[in-house]
């Protein structure tokens, strides 16, 4: 594939992925829902449609192939069992699998295309052959003669003779004979009309299929007869190219890097001289070294920055065989927050995740019928939050299971030789020996977990990651795994504000809305300044000149702006001079070289390398109240 | 000369540093690298002699005042700070911190340094200072220092 | 040198689009559904305009329906990328108005040669 493409590669596959998500989302909620909604399973099958287009223009056969056959089994059939599902799944998978790129051996590739395509055949009773256009019969000659003599209408929807004729000049040589017999007198002439036509005679090896088709789409509004004048043959063969995903990034950076290192060896060669018109050249140069600096930055994030979400893609698949697998019906609810973390937590943190979702099934959620003893829902809950506070990371993943096995782990304890002074069950004591290596309360390995070789190993990932992992448990009500992992940067949505020429930041979740600011809109109360909302509410006014140590300013309320920011609890205002754009950027923490600063969440870098504090509208309100209270 | 845990060998380099009117001297094996100074972004309610924090290196680094630091008077003149000296820890090269400096001088062996009147250190920064034809060199105590940006209140 | 008006809902496909007409030296806009591209075609005159079949709310037939009642669009070559083999599908595209059809998946050269023959 042409080079320039890499970049339009990598958006196919995050496309792909995204569409195979959704794909497997519908055929998973399928099940749930008896009525399968007519809307949804259109909307399926358009996805599939165009997912089959883009993998072949993008070369990918395997995955076009299958959609195809996907599309087929969809459209004959308007229930699908739950075999029909596990099949379609698996094909799911297997489409993932070649976006990956990890069966690097064509033959053995080619042998999984062809199972996975037996395998959706087995479950449609009919033919799989459709995909291939009807075979025409092809007469080859070496010498054609095409009369061509095209309606008056002809120019209408773009179409043109002349491109026509020229099409059929690729094949080879024509000689052209045009006949104006049809045009009439000048005064009478439409511009807009066709009035002529031509004889041509080709003479090129080709079928008869290849000069009809030139006029496809033409052919309602033209007449036109081919004959062969003289015989002949030939065929022609296409070479695919091999594309490895990877490269793309790298190719880009490469670029990049190389034509600043062009661009700055031009701007040093340039320094020597003085004049007036080098002095532009090379403003000149430097902006666009500036412009290919960002570029690189650009590719360097999209690299090494990626959705929380993805390190939790996985799960609600998992949650479904694992149920079917068990026998234990389970309803998985995630709560992640929206933000961008650092590639390698994102995919550090995929097996953890695993190992805690087997662990769960394996020990946690009860079998039915134990839970209808104690009074459960049949169905087990699983709630997994993740958030970013401060400069960490924090999920919790909980569920409403049998909490940990107290007595099985005593037990246990003993068998290990753990001296218990007294039998008092310390919480701390408990998950201490549960995260031990080689502690399994499980009677025998299963080949959902093993013998609970998932927690020790947990933990070790964790740490790895410099977090911690602690473990709650409430006997016969649920466990609640807490996962603390520091990031030092993070994507967020930001919005950028003015106070005395400084820019700031604000996290954009946090701002409600804005207003121009107007003296009739603030108050006096209790010796401090209030504002009141559009709802007639009234809510502290912060002075941020005050947290940044400015000097204090001579009120002029006409010229400025007032934020409305929400924290959990709290509703308030700040005023600022002016407000900017909103972007998405890198935060990075002040740790690890300096420690944290209050009211200070970070520090975000804007688009032309600069760099701007980000506040902390929280920690922004408790200290400035506590400040004016004084 | 007062006595520190690891007496360095006398073939160690330092670099000699200009901050303003005074003189430090570095070990060179914890200079990174010297940049100019620019857009240095001030933390509200930190230190006097934490200048601010720059964007360097995909980091963001704190930038020390040495001489707010240190609590030297301040000199008759406005001197410029140019200059970032970016120095990592001695155990671990990603920790960094930056000094604003004036100028960057003459490398000296620390026999050079021993040879020297010495007095003792005023500040936990210091390990102590010099002195040469009554100039004043301070030696810098770099693992302190980097300890000094971890400290205060949360 | 032309400007062109891309029509697909699939935005890494759009990009493909883009960045191969872009190469040949042509100024290439987009849009992500039909209606969107009818407002683009009335807001600035394009010189070709390059559809996909197959898309959500306004197919590629019934947009390029709409777009050939603009009189400044009467005789504008338009292109129609589809996977679709079947006949009526084909029928269907050029009764609405198409003046060709490249087929999915297609060779970029090809559709630069296809484009350059129909704007000149």
């Amino acid at each position: 594939m042409h080079p320039l493409l890499s970049s339009a590669t990598a958006a196919f596959h995050e496309e792909a992925l995204e569409t195979l998500n959704q794909i497997e989302d519908w055929l998973l909620s399928s099940l749930e829902s008896s009525t399968s909604g007519d809307a949804h399973w259109q909307d399926t099958l358009r996805l599939l449609h165009s997912l089959k287009g883009t993998a072949a223009s993008f070369e990918n056969e395997a995955i076009a192939k299958v959609c195809h056959a996907i599309e087929n089994i969809l459209t004959e059939n308007r229930q699908l069992t739950s075999q029909d599902r596990d099949g379609l799944l698996v094909a799911i998978d297997f489409c993932r699998q070649c976006l990956s790129g990890t069966e690097a051996d064509p033959a053995i590739q080619a042998e999984n295309l062809a199972n996975c395509l037996a395998r959706i055949n087995r479950l449609d009773q009919q033919n799989q052959n459709n995909g291939k256009p009807p075979i025409v019969p092809e007469m080859n000659g070496s010498v054609w003669q095409i009369d061509f003599g095209p309606h008056p209408q002809f120019f209408e929807n773009g179409h043109d003779p002349l491109r026509i004729i020229k099409a059929l000049r690729q094949f080879g040589p024509v000689k052209v004979s045009v006949f104006t017999d049809k045009l009439p007198d000048f005064a009478d002439f439409d511009l807009y009309k066709c009035y002529l036509r031509w004889q041509i005679t080709l003479t090129a090896e080709v079928s008869y299929q290849q000069i009809i088709s030139q006029f496809d789409w033409v052919k309602h509004v033209c007449d036109f007869t081919v004959e062969v004048l003289a015989l002949a043959q030939t065929k022609r063969v296409n070479e695919p190219n091999r594309y490895k995903m990877s490269e793309a990034n790298l190719q880009a950076l490469l670029t990049v890097s190389h034509t600043l290192q062009t661009q700055l060896k031009q701007t040093f060669a340039l320094t020597n001289q003085l004049n007036q018109t080098d002095k532009i050249r090379l403003t000149r140069r430097n902006q666009a070294m500036k412009h290919q600096q960002q570029l690189l930055q650009q590719q360097l994030l999209h690299i090494s920055m990626r959705p929380l979400a993805d390190a939790f893609a996985r799960l609600p698949r998992m949650t479904f065989d694992l149920a079917n697998k068990t026998d234990k019906p389970i309803q998985l609810n995630m709560d992640i927050a929206p933000i961008e973390v650092d590639s390698m937590i994102v995919n550090s943190l995929i097996d953890p995740l695993t190992h805690l979702l087997r662990n769960t099934f394996a020990h946690g959620i009860e079998p039915t019928e134990l839970r209808q003893q104690s009074g459960k829902p049949v169905k087990g809950q699983i709630h997994i939050i993740a958030e970013q506070v401060d400069e960490q990371l924090i999920i919790r993943f909980s569920d409403d299971g049998a909490g940990l096995a107290e007595e099985k782990i005593l037990a246990k304890a003993k068998q290990l030789g753990v001296n218990l002074q007294g039998s008092k069950l310390d919480q701390q004591l408990l998950s201490d020996w549960v995260f031990r290596p080689g502690f399994s309360t499980a009677v025998s390995a299963d080949a959902i977990s093993g013998r609970g070789i998932g927690l020790d190993v947990v933990k070790q990932h964790i740490t790895d990651m410099g977090g911690r992992i602690e473990l709650i448990s409430s006997h016969g009500r649920g466990c609640c795994f807490t996962l603390y992992i520091p990031v030092h940067q993070a994507l967020m949505d930001v919005q950028l504000i003015n106070v005395d020429q400084q820019t700031l930041a604000l996290p954009l979740i946090s701002v409600l809305d804005s207003y121009a600011a107007h003296s009739s809109r603030l108050v006096w109360h209790r010796g401090k300044k209030w504002f009141i909302t559009d709802d007639n509410r009234q809510v502290p006014l912060i002075d941020i000149r005050q947290f940044l140590q400015l000097p204090v300013q001579e009120t002029d309320d006409q010229s400025s702006f007032i934020i409305l920011l929400t924290t959990e609890n709290n509703v308030f205002a700040m005023k600022v001079d002016s407000l900017a754009e909103q972007a998405q950027l890198l935060v990075k923490s002040l740790l690890p070289h300096y420690r944290h600063v209050n009211g200070v969440k970070g520090v975000a870098i804007l688009n032309d390398g600069n760099i701007a504090l980000l506040l902390e509208p929280g920690k922004l309100l408790m200290s400035l109240t506590i400040a004016g209270e004084q | 000369m007062k006595s520190s845990a690891n007496s360095p060998l006398d073939n160690d380099l330092y670099q000699l540093i200009v901050i303003e009117d005074q003189q430090y001297a570095l070990p060179v094996h914890c200079i990174t690298t010297v940049l100019a100074l620019e857009n240095v972004l001030r933390l509200p309610g930190t230190n006097s002699w934490l200048s601010g924090v720059v964007h360097v290196r995909n980091a963001i680094v704190p930038v020390v005042n040495m001489n707010k630091l240190i609590e030297v008077d301040v000199p008759p003149h406005q001197f410029n700070c140019p200059l970032l000296v970016l120095l990592h820890h001695p155990l671990d090269s990603q920790r960094l911190l930056g000094l604003s400096v004036t100028d960057v001088t003459i490398l000296m062996y620390h026999s050079e340094l021993a040879e020297m009147a010495s007095s003792s250190s005023t500040h936990q920064c210091l390990i102590n200072s010099v002195n040469d034809d009554s100039q004043k060199i301070h030696l810098l105590d770099i693992a302190n220092l980097f300890e000094q940006l971890l400290q205060g209140q949360n | 040198m032309a400007r062109i008006l891309v029509v697909d809902d699939s935005p890494s496909l759009r990009q493909m689009l883009q960045i191969i007409l872009q190469n040949s030296g042509h100024d290439v806009v987009c849009a992500e559904d039909g209606k969107q591209a009818i407002d683009m075609a009335t807001e600035q005159q394009f010189e070709l305009v390059l559809s996909d079949f197959n898309m959500p709310q306004l197919t590629g037939p019934e947009f390029i329906t709409m777009l050939r009642l603009l009189p400044q669009y009467r005789f504008t070559p338009v292109l129609l990328l589809t996977t679709e083999t079947d006949e009526d599908k084909k029928n269907l595209g050029r009764v609405s108005g198409a003046s060709g059809w490249l087929k999915k998946p297609f060779d970029p050269e090809q559709l630069v040669d296809t484009i350059n023959s129909l704007l000149n």
